[in-house]
């Protein structure tokens, strides 16, 4: 019998009540949450049972930031005063658990704070959706003027990506204020906020579109290096790149180490990589393939 | 129209501030405004912690002891004089609904505000 499961996400961030129904139904049938991202939630088994569960956020919490922070130990502290347990994090999300209790205090009895959190959550997104619209049309600007150099598959997965997720995040905006708006006007109606429904679909389509867009490097490198070889030593070098960051990037955390300089190793260490896979790429690779007449 | 920081206090700002007249830690402003408001009124712990740190933010509470996992605040003058304010808007509705029968209504056009306010202050307790 398995004693994993694993999930693709298919919430919002936002999607609070969404989340805490999907994982109540999930303890039902015997899975408990164990670890979330972006892209994959894991579960660990346990006796079906009729838990409860709360989301909520903490704007000060990032990926870089020390695990538990100290804003984390003093929400826990008095979640469990509560009779409220800490079940796991992702980003500046922060989920509780505790038995079904019908009788109990929900976690969150004033709408108007957590509307707050929505906005100021909305508000920092949409500075980032600026940001990269911005950056976007500088690379676009620069791009058009220097295509006559000639096709360069790290520029058009560069240019494509930028494209695609600029649009991916201006889309989520959208649809975010469009429902912030509802969840605005029931709350002025004594109401609480309203679920978010579909809104998981563009975070679903952004993971598409990003899949998409590694598919699409690996044949533009395939197609300008002339071998398959070239392209997947790419595309491995970048995921394993990827996931080599992210476990530093924890392991600082679990160790306590500061935001500010956990961001800068991680930094450094994507940069060194980076340049890492370009000479292993120039000057390994592309002599081995020439010299094996793959071109 | 979105309603400006503060300006006026939803129930639960409202009591968590009545509360922390005196010091008090998280678990006791939870049982207490359940017990002052004979359970109309509930503070879940998500909603009590991010109050908490807005009003510490905002300069209307500050913390006084940690005890192992209890923290202690206390309301400050800023946070008093936000209470104050909410409670005189709130006695303002309530004197509003007390002054205004049918035939003060019906009469609102006539009289000037100036004499609305003095006839009102008379009839009932001044604020």
């Amino acid at each position: 019998m398995r004693e994993r499961k694993y999930e693709i996400n298919r919430y919002a961030l936002y999607d609070d009540q969404g989340i805490e129904e999907h994982l109540s139904t999930m303890a039902a049938k015997g899975w408990i949450i164990e670890h979330m991202n972006q892209l994959i939630w894991w579960y660990r088994r346990i006796e079906p049972q009729e838990l409860e569960f709360a989301v909520t956020y903490d704007l000060e919490m990032n990926l870089y930031e020390p695990i538990p922070s100290k804003r984390q130990i003093r929400l826990q502290e008095i979640s469990e005063l509560g009779g409220w347990g800490f079940v796991t994090d992702w980003t500046m999300m922060l989920v509780f658990c505790r038995p079904k209790d019908e009788e109990g205090i929900p976690f969150q009895t004033d709408p108007e704070v957590t509307l707050k959190l929505f906005r100021d959550m909305g508000i920092r997104d949409l500075t980032l959706g600026v940001v990269l619209f911005g950056i976007w049309t500088l690379f676009a600007m620069t791009y058009s003027k220097y295509e006559s150099m000639g096709f360069s598959p790290t520029l058009l997965l560069l240019f494509w990506g930028l494209v695609l997720f600029t649009t991916g995040v201006l889309l989520s905006e959208l649809w975010f204020w469009l429902w912030y708006r509802r969840s605005r006007i029931s709350v002025d109606h004594g109401g609480e906020c309203v679920p978010a429904g579909k809104a998981y679909r563009i975070s679903r389509g952004m993971v598409v579109l990003a899949a998409m867009i590694g598919l699409g490097y690996w044949i533009a490198a395939y197609a300008s290096l002339g071998h398959l070889a070239i392209g997947s030593f790419y595309i491995i070098a970048m995921i394993v790149m990827i996931f080599a960051e992210g476990a530093v990037r924890n392991r600082n955390r679990r160790r306590g180490t500061s935001g500010k300089t956990n961001y800068w190793i991680v930094f450094v260490m994507g940069f060194l990589i980076y340049h890492l896979i370009r000479m292993c790429a120039k000057w390994w690779l592309m002599p081995y393939a020439i010299e094996h007449g793959w071109f | 129209m979105p309603r400006e920081k503060y300006q006026t206090l939803t129930e639960q700002m409202f009591y968590i501030l009545v509360c922390l007249q005196v010091e008090q830690c998280g678990m006791d402003i939870m049982e207490k405004v359940a017990l002052m408001t004979d359970g109309r009124v509930s503070i879940g712990p998500g909603t009590l912690y991010h109050l908490l740190e807005n009003f510490e933010q905002a300069g209307m509470i500050r913390e006084t002891k940690v005890e192992g996992r209890r923290r202690s605040y206390l309301i400050t003058e800023q946070g008093k004089k936000a209470l104050e304010e909410e409670y005189r808007r709130l006695q303002s509705v309530i004197l509003d609904y007390e002054y205004y029968g049918v035939e003060q209504i019906e009469a609102i056009g006539e009289v000037s505000a100036d004499e609305r306010k003095k006839v009102r202050n008379q009839q009932v307790c001044p604020v």
